[in-house]
């Protein structure tokens, strides 16, 4: 639904949110309903409701880390049903799509993917292709460096260039930009830095380092779709202040964004995101730019706010595939009066299935059968 | 609006325009309004105070001496050559070139709402058949005005020649069936069976007339017993030559319209005849062979037949006689050879009044018969035209039928000469097209109140200028019908759709008689000739396409369009399609 012929020579801007890894790592969501009404919270709005109950909250990240970060942090390529086989696989066909636009693109064939996701699925997928020997891309993921991989906001600015042996000729290598601006589980802070390493063992070694304090009673709750968020009575959870304290420092180490409007206290961690986003306003703002959100419900305001603001480019488009009908309406409530930004829906559930069938689909339609 | 660049020199009619980055883009997005990027046949607008006008992208030029910045991509100067075609004015568009623009004018792309607009002009929309080629817009084509007036479709073979006709006439009695109603009928003669099944209309829509000359069980074209006997029309099914054959012709539809009222007199005649051949003074030999065919064409008394067999000719006496078991008796002028063999035979002769091509051979006969006997006509003359009528009779009976009355006619009329042979092919159609054009032209009042609409697939087959084969008189006579309803018909109401692989091969009159053009691939110098020099509207970018075209797209030109406009038309649906799809071989082979 997105034609090919018109975007395949802009600069091309991707935004893949937690919708695009359903089914091989959990979201956010919870079964919990909101008080006085039908819709479920996700761990981002009961945060929110708790914000000033230390004890709650902490059950809360808890439950974050426990649920939601360890089983990416724990990630292991190697040891999956198909059917989450199938998850890596449209991540395949995604980055598949965007080579082939890049192919055809003259001059610098560069795409970017901004991902709101720390998981590292798009690292994995590019890595499986490489090797494959089918494809030839680069994903510049930001590190720099052979033994310490180190993230340096100047990598996404290098390209690079197969060059002839005798300077004859030189032919720009496709190049896909990764810009993770709520983190990645493979991040490590060193000193000033932020090291890379896609080192499974250490992932989730510390991944269990973070004492997380858990509830029995708190859990099922959460999961409880009977239940609101009255029902969850301060009282009856009380965390121990030593053991709190000692969760929140080593969860603080963990380099993702917390999913709350909480303000991130770790500077170097911090100074990477902001970089990111810069880089994500900074190439919204470029002319004739082309930006295709999937997965992603704008519930994070600072990046919904930041695209508002680019939006005032005139040669910017912007394709937001909405997974279902009220999601479109959510979202065209909050870009009204934006005429760049396009709402894309197809009967049924907009998945990553039929994302990569009929919306973003960059190879020659099918043919057989048709007249 | 997006702004591409702007006017740098303007020479005669010729705009150059220095382009801005990136205006080389397929498509632009603006506000969230996609503009087709700047290419070849593209249009731009250029402002020129409160008129826009409309021009032509017909070239893209590099300027490799001055580069603009210093980045990794050397960004060059890019000039457009541009032609005006038109302007819009209060978001009108209007067709000429009025207006010029000034060198600093700036060049903005065109939404595709308004390029939709130059070519849609006062159109009451609905009536879509493509749409542009390059702009990929659904265009709705202005019915009212292109349906009075003479279509001409051209393109090679495999071109998509038949699915445009056929999507022509299919959009309109989709849309419009139950209004055109009685008052215009549309007549298709189709010599390759292509449109017999469910195209153009449903099937119990249309009447579909199957014309076979192999077997007898083909349907029949209707005749009306008064436009049969007609000499214009028998000139025609016999090729009659127009100083001694279509004379003798007249003469014998002049004398049945005298008897008409007696219905004995065919007989009287037939009685009169037998007399007097048999007891003629000076007896002629021709009328002798005459008469015994004669015999033989009527169902007469097979012991009447036997006797004028029986009589020959004696040179050295110069007189008839009869063979009676081998003797010979002559005919004197006592006539009693007459009265003992025939006088009785003669005197009892009765028959049913056969009507269509035998009575007119039998008539025929009877004239020649009786003018030999007068001595008012050669005989050599007029025997060809017995043969032929005698050759043919077979092959017409086969197609036509002659009524009282004629047939009603259904709104849609489908001729099928698939199952004719050659010589059938080229006649009838000049037989059914002056029938209708005839029949409606004698009905019509001014202004004409209904209309008739004649559409012939493959006219080279018809109206192709030169043939080998056929008299020279006989070829006038064909295209002066032709070309005649293309001169004379759009006075009373009579359109023409034509649709040819070789325009070349088809009379220049008609051709640059036709109003509106769907040009399709075309690749022969001489038919490509032809069109340039027939047809005014067709502009140079236009013409210089027709050789490249893909299936499917046309240039539509003509009186009814401002502008040459480049057209994709639909394919239609399986089921809707002409029978003339190209051989699958892997379906054949596979």
């Amino acid at each position: 639904m997105i034609n090919r012929n018109d975007i395949y020579d802009k600069n091309l801007n991707f935004l893949i949110g937690s919708g695009a890894s359903v089914g091989l790592l959990p979201t956010l969501e919870l079964k919990i309903r909101k008080s006085g009404s039908s819709s479920s919270h996700t761990l981002e709005t009961l945060a929110t409701q708790f914000e000033s109950d230390k004890d709650i909250m902490c059950l809360i990240f808890s439950y974050y880390v426990e649920n939601v970060i360890a089983p990416a942090a724990k990630f292991d390529i190697s040891s999956l049903s198909n059917s989450q086989k199938d998850v890596l696989r449209n991540y395949i066909r995604f980055l598949e799509a965007i080579l082939t636009l890049l192919n055809k693109k003259g001059g610098a064939p560069r795409a970017n993917i901004f991902t709101t996701n720390y998981d590292g699925l798009i690292a994995h997928c590019a890595e499986h292709m490489i090797r494959s020997g089918k494809y030839d891309f680069i994903l510049n993921d930001g590190s720099v460096g052979f033994v310490k991989k180190t993230l340096q906001a100047r990598a996404f600015n290098r390209y690079t260039k197969d060059q002839g042996t005798f300077d004859r000729h030189e032919i720009s290598v496709p190049q896909i930009n990764l810009l993770q601006p709520h983190g990645s589980v493979y991040w490590y802070k060193d000193g000033e830095n932020i090291e890379v390493s896609y080192d499974l063992k250490r992932s989730s070694a510390r991944a269990d380092n973070v004492p997380s304090w858990m509830d029995t009673d708190f859990e099922t709750l959460l999961g409880d779709g009977s239940k609101d968020d009255s029902d969850i009575n301060p009282i009856d959870f009380v965390v121990d202040e030593e053991v709190r304290d000692d969760f929140w420092r080593n969860y603080q180490a963990l380099p993702v964004v917390n999913p709350t409007k909480w303000k991130f206290h770790e500077t170097v961690f911090e100074e990477h995101y902001y970089q990111s986003l810069r880089a994500l306003s900074y190439e919204l703002e470029r002319p004739n730019s082309v930006f295709i959100v999937f997965g992603f419900s704008f519930a994070d305001e600072h990046i919904l706010n930041l695209v508002k603001r680019s939006l005032s480019n005139p040669t910017l488009k912007v394709f937001v595939c909405c997974y279902s009908d009220g999601l479109k309406a959510t979202l065209e409530e909050k870009f009204r009066g934006f005429d760049n930004v396009e709402f894309i829906r197809t009967d049924g559930a907009l998945d990553f299935d039929t994302f990569n069938s009929e919306v973003f689909v960059a190879s020659a339609p099918d043919v057989t059968g048709a007249s | 609006m997006i702004q591409i660049g702007q006017v740098t020199a303007v020479v005669g009619v010729e705009i150059t325009i220095r382009a801005n980055d990136c205006s080389n883009l397929e498509t632009h997005f603006y506000l969230g309004k996609s503009f087709k990027g700047v290419s070849i046949r593209e249009f731009i607008a250029i402002d020129h105070g409160f008129r826009e006008i409309i021009c032509i992208v017909e070239g893209e030029f590099l300027d490799e001496r001055i580069t603009e910045g210093d980045g990794p991509n050397l960004q060059f100067v890019r000039k457009l050559k541009a032609r005006p075609i038109g302007f819009f004015e209060d978001e009108k568009f209007h067709d000429g070139i009025k207006f010029l623009p000034k060198i600093g004018d700036s060049a903005k792309l065109l939404p595709e709402q308004q390029v939709e607009r130059i070519f849609e002009r006062g159109s009451a929309g609905g009536y879509v058949i493509g749409r542009l080629m390059k702009e990929d817009i659904a265009i709705s084509l202005p019915w009212q005005r292109i349906f009075n007036s003479h279509l001409g479709i051209f393109g090679n073979t495999g071109s998509g020649k038949s699915n445009t006709l056929t999507k022509l006439y299919t959009v309109l009695f989709d849309n419009k069936l139950d209004g055109i109603g009685a008052s215009s009928k549309f007549i298709f003669l189709d010599f390759n069976g292509e449109y017999t099944g469910a195209q153009l209309v449903g099937a119990d829509q249309k009447k579909v007339l199957r014309l076979k000359t192999r077997t007898d069980d083909g349907d029949r074209f209707a005749l009306k017993e008064e436009h049969f006997w007609d000499a214009e029309t028998l000139g025609i099914l016999f090729q009659a030559t127009s100083n001694t054959q279509k004379p003798f012709l007249r003469r014998v539809v002049t004398e049945r319209k005298k008897y008409a009222a007696n219905a004995y007199s065919l007989i009287s005649y037939v009685q009169s005849i037998f007399r007097r051949v048999l007891t003629s003074e000076s007896p002629s030999a021709e009328a002798l062979e005459l008469l015994k065919s004669l015999s033989r064409h009527l169902s007469l008394d097979a012991g009447l037949v036997d006797s004028v067999h029986k009589v020959g000719y004696h040179r050295n006496q110069t007189s008839f006689y009869y063979d009676d078991a081998g003797i010979r008796r002559f005919f004197g002028v006592d006539n009693q050879t007459y009265a003992d063999h025939f006088e009785a035979a003669v005197g009892a002769i009765n028959f049913q009044i056969p009507n269509g091509f035998r009575e007119l051979q039998i008539r025929s006969e009877l004239k020649l018969i009786s003018d030999l006997l007068y001595g008012s006509v050669q005989y050599e003359h007029i025997q060809p035209l017995m043969r032929r009528i005698e050759a043919l009779m077979g092959d017409f009976e086969k197609v036509i039928s002659v009524l009282e009355d004629g047939e009603e006619a259904k709104t849609i009329t489908v001729i099928s000469l698939r199952e004719c042979n050659q010589e059938i092919k080229k006649i009838l159609p000049i037989l059914i097209a002056k029938n209708y054009y005839e029949l409606h032209k004698s009905l019509v009042s001014s202004p004409p109140e209904t209309t008739m609409h004649l559409i012939i697939d493959e006219a080279h087959n018809i109206l192709s200028q030169q043939s080998n084969r056929e008299a020279e008189s006989w070829k006038d006579y064909r295209l002066e019908l032709f070309e005649e309803i293309i001169k004379e018909g759009r006075k009373f109401g009579v359109f023409m759709t034509l649709a040819s692989q070789r325009p070349a091969d088809i009379s220049p009159t008609i051709v640059s008689q036709l109003h509106n053009y769907f040009i399709h691939r075309l690749v022969n110098d001489r038919d490509l000739a032809l069109l340039e020099n027939t047809i005014a509207t067709l502009d140079s970018v236009s013409r210089s396409q027709i050789p490249s075209l893909p299936q499917g797209a046309c240039v539509v030109t003509g009186t009814t369009f401002d502008i040459p406009m480049l057209m994709q038309i639909d394919k239609l649906p399986k089921d809707k399609e002409p029978d003339s799809s190209d051989v699958n071989l892997e379906e054949l082979w596979g």
